[in-house]
């Protein structure tokens, strides 16, 4: 009795030969639960492997804490463009203050930049809560500097090559932090840091820069005019023409600007909002189908 | 130093208010070949009096390299500085594939005393046997640090540790260097003193 009983039994990890039906109707290898007992007995006590799932049941496969599936699969808050440039006096970076919400201009009173340390400042485009997550992470470091009591804190090399590792080891999980980071400051030995990340890991540094839209508009316009030892208003003044030709292009950005300062001597700042002159009275603005016919 | 009642284990304070185990964690230190560390403004220089088992064996190495610009000198049981040296050695690579720089010389130092404190205040581990000096140049100008096997730390412009090393410390107290002095100077005067252990 025990023997017939253990033959019902399908050890763990055998498989259960697959039933093949030749009835016309129903087509091969095709046999509902209910038709045969015998085959469906099969399976009264079968535990196939199953991947594993959490203590409720929920959770995936690589999850480290069970759960509903978190992964960033798009940006629902976004923020767009960000420009950064090296200057005589420090760096500097630019950005507006919407954070978009798909095509809607939602939230017009972001701060996309913000201030990480005596020495660095950060800026992103992007979803807006993985950027604060990335906030608290850096957060999370500032606060172990400061219990080590030793008066050191992060250089904003040091920052950059963290967050660098943060994004490519959340992109290798197939669950990225859908930001693109500038980060920008002063090192100790007396010279001005520039850098951004994306969020596949991609890196890089370089004496002026931009994430997102900026890249197309602003950079052709930094390469033509920046130099290293511009003064600060010549500085702001490329930054503003800059901030003009994106804003003028992007139908998701706003004339509405902060500029975010990292000064040797100073403390870093970031600026009160202000806009910038646009013009909007060109000839070919005015019969604008004359030059696209086809166009309504 | 005589045994007593109270240094049976590491968990027993004396009525004396101190822990036997620990200093005679220390004593092994000052059995130890000795080490001596000397510094000026650019330069720390770290000077061992290595030991042979026999004339026919080869002595034992003492002094190790963390990273380009750190290097450590132990004192006492070699072998627990070599796991220590592994640890550094980890620490420093790991720190430098996340942040892209070097580790602070004060804060590596720290490590290795606060890996020394933990056993001297846990049931299942003996106090490291090995007595430190960490080398090392950063930002902040080159550096000289101590560490015990009690988990202590100290800094300092000269220091000897090991056998015979209050000769050695009244040499150097007597012979100071400068910030001025040149390499040669730092490194002389760092032989010189071994000699005297």
């Amino acid at each position: 009795r025990r023997d017939v009983h253990n033959a019902t039994r399908v050890p763990f990890g055998v498989m259960i030969p697959v039933r093949v039906s030749h009835n016309q109707s129903i087509g091969p290898g095709v046999v509902p639960a209910g038709v045969d007992p015998a085959y469906d007995a099969q399976y009264a006590n079968h535990k196939g492997p199953v991947a594993h799932v959490g203590a409720n049941g929920f959770g995936r496969p690589f999850s480290v804490a069970p759960g509903p599936i978190t992964h960033t699969q798009t940006p629902y808050v976004t923020g767009t463009t960000v420009l950064g440039m090296k200057y005589k006096d420090g760096v500097m970076i630019a950005c507006d203050t919407l954070g978009s919400y798909g095509s809607t201009k939602r939230y017009k009173n972001l701060q996309r930049m913000r201030v990480v340390n005596a020495k660095t400042i950060i800026g992103f485009t992007g979803e807006l809560s993985d950027f604060d997550y990335i906030m608290t992470l850096l957060d999370e470091l500032n606060t172990n500097d400061y219990c080590e009591d030793d008066g050191k804190e992060l250089s904003p090399k040091e920052i950059y090559s963290y967050l660098c590792r943060v994004m490519y080891n959340r992109r290798n999980k197939f669950d990225p932090l859908w930001n693109s980071l500038v980060v920008a400051g002063l090192m100790k030995d007396g010279t001005q840091f520039l850098g951004t990340v994306g969020m596949i890991g991609q890196h890089y540094t370089d004496s002026h820069l931009a994430a997102g839209f900026g890249n197309h508009m602003a950079r052709p316009l930094f390469r033509e005019k920046h130099t290293d030892d511009m003064s600060e208003p010549e500085a702001r003044a490329l930054m503003e023409d800059a901030l003009r030709a994106c804003v003028m292009r992007d139908k998701s950005m706003m004339n509405k600007f902060q500029i975010a300062k990292v000064e040797f001597g100073k403390a870093p700042t970031v600026s009160e909002p202000f806009a910038v002159a646009t013009s909007w009275d060109y000839e070919k603005f005015k019969n604008p189908s004359e030059f696209a016919p086809g166009t309504w | 130093m005589f045994r007593n009642q109270y240094d049976q284990d590491i968990l027993t304070w004396s009525p004396h208010g101190r822990l036997h185990q620990v200093e005679y964690a220390m004593e092994a230190v000052k059995q130890g070949g000795a080490s001596v560390g000397c510094k000026n403004k650019d330069h720390a220089v770290l000077v061992t009096l290595n030991r042979s088992a026999s004339e026919l064996s080869s002595s034992q190495r003492k002094l190790f390299k963390v990273d380009d610009f750190v290097g450590i000198a132990v004192s006492g049981l070699t072998a627990d500085g070599t796991a220590l040296v592994k640890m550094l050695r980890s620490e420093n690579i790991s720190h430098k594939f996340t942040f892209g720089s070097h580790v602070d010389i004060s804060r590596l130092a720290l490590k290795v005393a606060d890996n020394s404190q933990v056993s001297t205040q846990r049931a299942g581990a003996r106090p490291s046997g090995v007595g430190t000096l960490i080398a090392g140049c950063d930002e902040s100008g080159c550096h000289i640090f101590q560490t015990c096997p009690s988990g202590s730390i100290y800094e300092h412009e000269a220091i000897a540790i090991g056998a015979r090393s209050q000769a050695s410390k009244t040499f150097l107290e007597n012979n100071q260097i400068v910030q001025a002095s040149s390499l040669n100077e730092v490194k002389t005067l760092s032989v010189l003193c071994s000699l005297f252990n």
